[in-house]
């Protein structure tokens, strides 16, 4: 969603720690790549997107990249992934909220079952089936 | 040398004609209908299946798999079977409850369509969309089409906030992690192509709830290509429920599992 938008499933890359192998061999596919398939867990993937984010991080903290930024702002800097995480999670909390509240509600459908349910039993009445005794 | 190729034409137009036709009138669709203590719903959905399949035309039989249920479902499968005939009802009970997983496994055995719906028995699943998912399978030629609760026009009836909001965490955090468009992974009301469901079910390790989720990861894995059609999912009005408490570790080490292999 918001990390990985660059990594993609279809590597020519040697196998590795994390990596996946697969032929894709089987005839249904056949009309798709023909090459050797590797495939990158998702737990993988959010490790490398991980390890590049805090790579950055530390090379702005420590300064190792010339910028004006890290000097102006260096509190900010500090706190960016502290900042970015909560800020997340927020998002996260009301999206969910959000979805939760608008999740519709079929009252039709439950209506329109009610209805079938009858159909249905009186139908099959008329066609000779035998509702079991209800105590 | 023109009338040649005049004859040669019109035998590739026939054959497509043909060839277009029997693509049409071929296909059969074979739902597998797992049931246990289900002698209230069966009959219902049985008679709602047939209403909406015979209704739109299309070639079907039902396969029930029934896990030895004290209630008596197999009786009530039987008398199913004498009203609508052993080529629409096609019974594959088994001696004990051996859960979902391979009561699938089971019945797909049997299945005499090239389109497989799986769909649980309980009226949760509305047999009215079946000739939905038809369509939408035909639309692009999926190899799965999936029902949702979670898109535009599908929903939920019954179910109060919590269990709304257990709902809609577990799926964000689904999406967020595995990141698999599509947007229901624990509904199990799908339509396969039978090969494609067969080659699914051998790669697939999980047993129980969180099998609906790996087929459906599995599947975007190995390319295969996933309509979806809404659902309105209604709170089962008889019996009772079998997957109760133990729901919510399932989903989460399902999810773990998943994340880390996947
Ligand atoms: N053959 C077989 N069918 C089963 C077994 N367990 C459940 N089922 C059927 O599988 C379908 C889904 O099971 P449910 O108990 O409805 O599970 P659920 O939909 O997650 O839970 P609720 O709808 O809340 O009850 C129903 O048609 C059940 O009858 C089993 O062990 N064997
Ligand atoms: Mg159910």
């Amino acid at each position: 969603m918001f990390f990985g938008t660059t990594l993609h499933y279809h590597y020519r890359l040697p196998l590795c720690l994390g990596y996946r192998s697969r032929h894709s061999d089987q005839t249904h596919t056949s009309k798709k790549k023909k090459f050797l398939k590797i495939i990158m867990t998702k737990l993988f993937e959010w490790l490398s997107a991980l390890a590049i984010l805090a790579t950055i991080w530390i090379s702005l903290l420590t300064n190792k990249v010339e910028n004006s930024f890290s000097k102006e702002h260096p509190k900010l800097l500090l706190y960016t992934p502290l900042i970015s995480l909560a800020s997340f999670g927020l998002y996260a909390v009301f999206a969910v909220l959000y979805q939760t509240l608008n999740f519709n509600n079929c009252e039709e459908a439950a209506e329109e079952l009610l209805k079938d349910i009858n159909e249905a039993k009186t139908s099959l009445a008329f066609e000779g089936y035998k509702f079991p005794e209800r105590p | 040398m023109f009338l040649f190729q005049n004859i040669l034409n019109l035998i590739i137009l026939l054959e497509l004609f043909i060839m277009g036709d029997a693509n049409q009138e071929n296909n059969k669709y074979t739902i597998l209908l797992p049931t246990y203590n289900e002698i209230d719903n069966l009959p219902i959905v049985v008679w709602l299946i047939n209403k909406h399949m015979t209704e739109s035309g299309y070639d079907f039989e039902i396969i029930i798999i029934d896990d030895g249920s004290p209630d008596g479902t197999l009786d009530a499968a039987k008398q199913l079977e004498g009203i609508y005939g052993k080529e629409k009802i096609v019974l594959r009970p088994r001696e004990k409850k051996l859960g979902l997983g391979t009561a699938y496994i089971h019945g797909l055995n049997f299945a005499k369509g090239n389109f497989i719906i799986i769909m649980d028995a309980d009226l949760s699943h509305h047999p009215k969309f079946i000739p939905k998912f038809i369509e939408k399978q035909m639309e692009e030629d999926f190899d799965v089409v999936s029902g949702s609760r979670y898109i535009e026009n599908g929903g939920v009836h019954g179910w109060d906030f919590r269990r709304k909001l257990i709902s809609r965490g577990a799926n964000f955090l689904t999406q967020l992690l595995l990141r698999p468009r599509a947007s229901d992974l624990t509904g199990s009301f799908r339509l396969y192509k039978k090969h494609v469901l067969q080659h699914l079910v051998n790669s697939c390790v999980s047993k129980g709830y969180v099998f609906q989720m790996e087929m459906i990861i599995r599947a975007r894995q190995m390319d295969y290509t996933i309509g979806e059609v809404p659902i309105s999912f209604v709170d089962r009005v008889y019996g009772e429920s079998k997957l109760g408490g133990s729901e919510i570790f399932q989903f989460a080490s399902g999810l773990l599992y998943l994340f880390a292999t996947t």
